[in-house]
Order: structure tokens, then sequence, then C-alpha cells
């Protein structure tokens, strides 16, 4: 079995211990709801979807054989839901209210309308790239996993790894007004 | 490319640490796993030599929160095995594909600062030499 | 007629050889400045090809790219290059193959060699110099041969 911190946690959990279910999923419920937010844009959707996936993992935690890290499992998992989810969506749907944004607990209101602005135009923009592209930008950018990490979690070539991440920065980019350019190499 | 990568990361950390998110990650994770309870008493937690361990340990805790230990950023370069230069591939085999010859070859390497050490490493695209010292006094 | 032949044949490569010459003097070589350091985990380069290998050769926690300049170089010249916090980049275009280069780098400070190196490089090629010490981290100089 690989070099895996978690791997005592997750034997705990796979014998029935419920406390190691509880710190495994408090450890990890912050990774799995910004990776499913990254997919999905959506608070109450991500919300959903990280919910359902540690519920998942709960359940089918003996299908877990150590193959890989824990975590690259959970990344997978929490992908894939993800994915999944998008494509379950109906077309009609409105992007989610900015609104939900403002009525959090801010007490600086120049400060909640930049970060409402920010939130607006990340979600407009991400909305132009598809999911499979968003899942590999949040893996890399937020997450910073290696193109072989990444290109080994979602069972992707590394090279297409790489050419989705390219692609959903320029295309980013272009949907936030910024200049991008590659080093010329 | 940093404009982009500092919006974004700022998005979702701003949204990760939302309160709103916060909360409904203590209601769910306490609702659905919640921490198998501790027991205060028992023969075993409330022996007087554990009781006195545990508040020996949390004062040493204290005290290295009031005195840090200094740890200086350390430069440690991967795979290195001598002072000189090293190689993945020591000792090349002729019969290999050119490409896995070194495409870099250290002649000369000093430093009036402090030690210096050469290493390479082939990665799947490129082979990649690296030289560094080791100033003293930093 | 065979005499103009030869003397226009002869003109011709008096004229091309030292054109042909003079490109394979010029050998560019891009440099990028990295702070690396173990103060939080940014990953903050342009050239996101570097990520792997960085994180592969070293240990630190955090990268962060300063700047990066292009420098063309014809043989036996010698370019400076301002880095950071008072450090200075010497590169000199020793030999040129034009499948290889030997360059001479140093890096100083203060009248002080930090690296002072000659290597022998493939176009393209990469090497790093590292170590010398900066107030948020260490340097790192990434350089490109023939890219």
């Amino acid at each position: 079995m690989r070099d895996d911190p978690d791997l005592g946690l997750v034997q705990q959990a796979q014998s029935g211990n419920q406390a190691a279910f509880s710190a495994l999923f408090r450890k990890y419920y912050n990774m799995v709801y910004a990776v499913a937010y990254g997919v999905l844009n959506r608070r109450e959707e991500s919300q959903d979807v990280t919910q359902d996936v540690l519920i998942k993992v709960h359940r089918d935690i003996q299908k877990f054989k150590g193959d890989s890290k824990f975590k690259t499992w959970l990344y997978r998992v929490t992908v894939n839901a993800s994915i999944d989810s998008v494509r379950r969506r109906k077309e009609a749907e409105p992007i989610e209210n900015v609104g939900d944004f403002l009525a959090s607990n801010t007490i600086d209101p120049r400060r909640a309308a930049s970060q409402a602005e920010l939130k607006e135009r990340m979600q407009e923009a991400l909305q132009k790239i598809s999911a499979e592209h968003r899942a590999v930008l949040v893996l890399r950018e937020w997450e910073n996993l290696s193109y072989e990490e990444i290109a080994d979690t979602l069972q992707l070539e590394a090279g297409t790894v790489m050419s989705r991440i390219f692609y959903a920065r320029k295309a980013l980019a272009k949907a936030l007004g910024i200049e991008y350019h590659e080093v010329e190499s | 490319m940093n404009e982009l990568n500092n919006l974004y990361k700022n998005w979702i950390k701003d949204e990760v640490s939302s309160p709103d998110v916060e909360a409904a990650k203590e209601a769910f994770l306490k609702q659905k796993f919640p921490p198998a309870p501790v027991p205060a008493s028992g023969p075993f937690w409330g022996a007087p030599s554990f009781r006195f361990a545990l508040v020996g340990c949390m004062a040493l805790l204290l005290v290295l929160k009031i005195n840090p230990i200094d740890h200086a950023t350390v430069s440690d370069p991967a795979q290195i095995t001598t002072a000189v230069l090293v190689s993945e591939n020591p000792t090349p085999d002729p019969a290999a594909d050119a490409s896995e010859q070194p495409q870099t070859q250290i002649k000369k390497l000093g430093s009036q600062m402090g030690p210096t050490v050469a290493y390479q490493k082939n990665f799947s695209d490129v082979q990649i030499t690296v030289v560094w010292v080791f100033p003293k006094g930093a | 007629m065979l005499k103009k032949l030869t003397a226009s044949i002869c003109l011709l490569a008096l004229l091309l050889i030292p054109s042909m010459t003079q490109a394979q003097n010029s050998n560019r070589m891009i440099v990028t400045m990295v702070v690396a350091s173990n103060n939080g985990s940014d990953f903050n380069m342009d050239n996101d090809a570097y990520r792997d290998k960085l994180t592969q050769l070293f240990s630190y926690s955090s990268y962060v790219q300063s700047d990066l300049k292009k420098l063309d170089m014809a043989l036996g010249e010698t370019q400076n290059l301002a880095l950071l916090e008072g450090y200075n980049l010497s590169l000199t275009l020793k030999e040129d193959t034009g499948s290889s280069i030997v360059a001479r780098a140093v890096i100083t400070k203060d009248n002080k060699n930090y690296i002072d190196t000659e290597l022998s490089i493939a176009k393209p090629g990469i090497f790093f110099m590292g170590g010398p010490t900066l107030s948020t981290g260490d340097l790192i100089l990434i350089l490109e041969n023939g890219y």
C-alpha cells in the first residue's frame, strides 16, 4: 500500500469505528466542498454533493482497497459526483442568486459589494467552460495537485490534464477580461 | 496569470470560509458523524498518574507556544549523494538512447560563500541540472 | 565565363559565411527568478511546466516567480542581470557549437561570488542555480538555453 497518512484512520473506519469516520470527514469536509464548489459553482448544490459524497464513502468504505491514497480516492469520488450533478441539471435552472451571499455576516458593505462582484464575475466566467475543465482547474489551482496526481486521480493522460488546464485558464482569463499569456518554451 | 490565479483562489477561499458553509458543515457532521464521547472518569483516564502526565504535557505545550522553536528555512535539494556532480545515471550505457546522455555537463563549480553541490534529475520530458550553494551563516 | 562564375561563387561565399557565423553566435537564454520558502503554500509560476519540477527537486512549500528576462547573447559576450536584493547574475557565452554552448554563470552580491559555474549545455537545455538567501526565502534561478 502507498505511503498514506490516512491509513490508520481508514483501517479503523473499515472495522466499524465511527469515531474514525468522524475524524476523517472532519479532516476532509472542506476539501470535498471546495472541489465540489469548483465544479458546481453553486452553494446549495455543492453542499448537497458534499454530504452525498461523505455518506457514500461511509457506506462504501470497504470498497476502498488502498490501490491509491485515500485522499486521491476521495478526490475521484467528489469529482465524479459533482460532474454527475451537473449532468442532471435542467438547462433552464438560473445561476445562484448573489443576494444569498450578501445575506451572510459581513460587516463592511464595501467589502461585501466587491466580494459579491467577484463571485458573480467568477461564476459567469466559469459557466463558459465545461464541468470537466472546472474539475481539473480546482484540483490544480486550489488543491495544488501536480499534473501526474490529477491524471492519476481522474484516470486521464497527463497531456489531457495539461491541455484542459491550459484551455480552462485561457477561457477564464478571456471571460474575466484579464490578459493571459504562456511563457515561450 | 498570477492575477487570474489569485482571483480564482480568493473566490474559492471566500466561499469555503463563509460562516454559512461552516455552520452547515458543523450541523451535518454532528448529526451524521458525531465524535465518540471520551469518558472523563474511569480506572485509566481518572488515574492520578495519567492526570499528572496530561497536565505536564499541557504545560509543555504552553511553554512552547510562548517560546516557539525557530525553524530556519531549510534549503533541502532532493537526492544529494556526494559533494560534487551527481547524476541519476552515473555510468551511462553507450547503447542507451542518446536522449539519456547528460544534456548539461559541469566544467567548474565554486563559491566564496559556502559549500556547493551539483546534481541532475531526469524527468520524462527533460533533464535538469541543479547547482546549489549553502551560504555559511544563512 | 568559368572565371566569372568562380569569382561570383567566391564573392557569395565571402558574403554568406559571416552572416551564418553571426546566426550561430546569437544564443537566447531565458532567466526566471523564483523565491522559494517554507512560508505558506503559494505557487505562482507563469510557466506551469516547472511546478512539478520544483516540487520534485526541492522541499520548499512555496514557490513564487519574481521576474523573467530573455537574454540574446553573442559569442564572447557577458551580460549582467540585476536579481533580487542586491544579487547579480553575470552570464558569459564562451562557446557555441550550434547544438550546445559553454557558458559561465556567476551569482554575486557585494563583490562576493555566491555561485561561480561553467557548464556545457545542450540546445535546448535547462539548469537551475540556487541557494542565495533572501529576506523572504531562498533564490532559485531557472536558466533555459536555446528555447
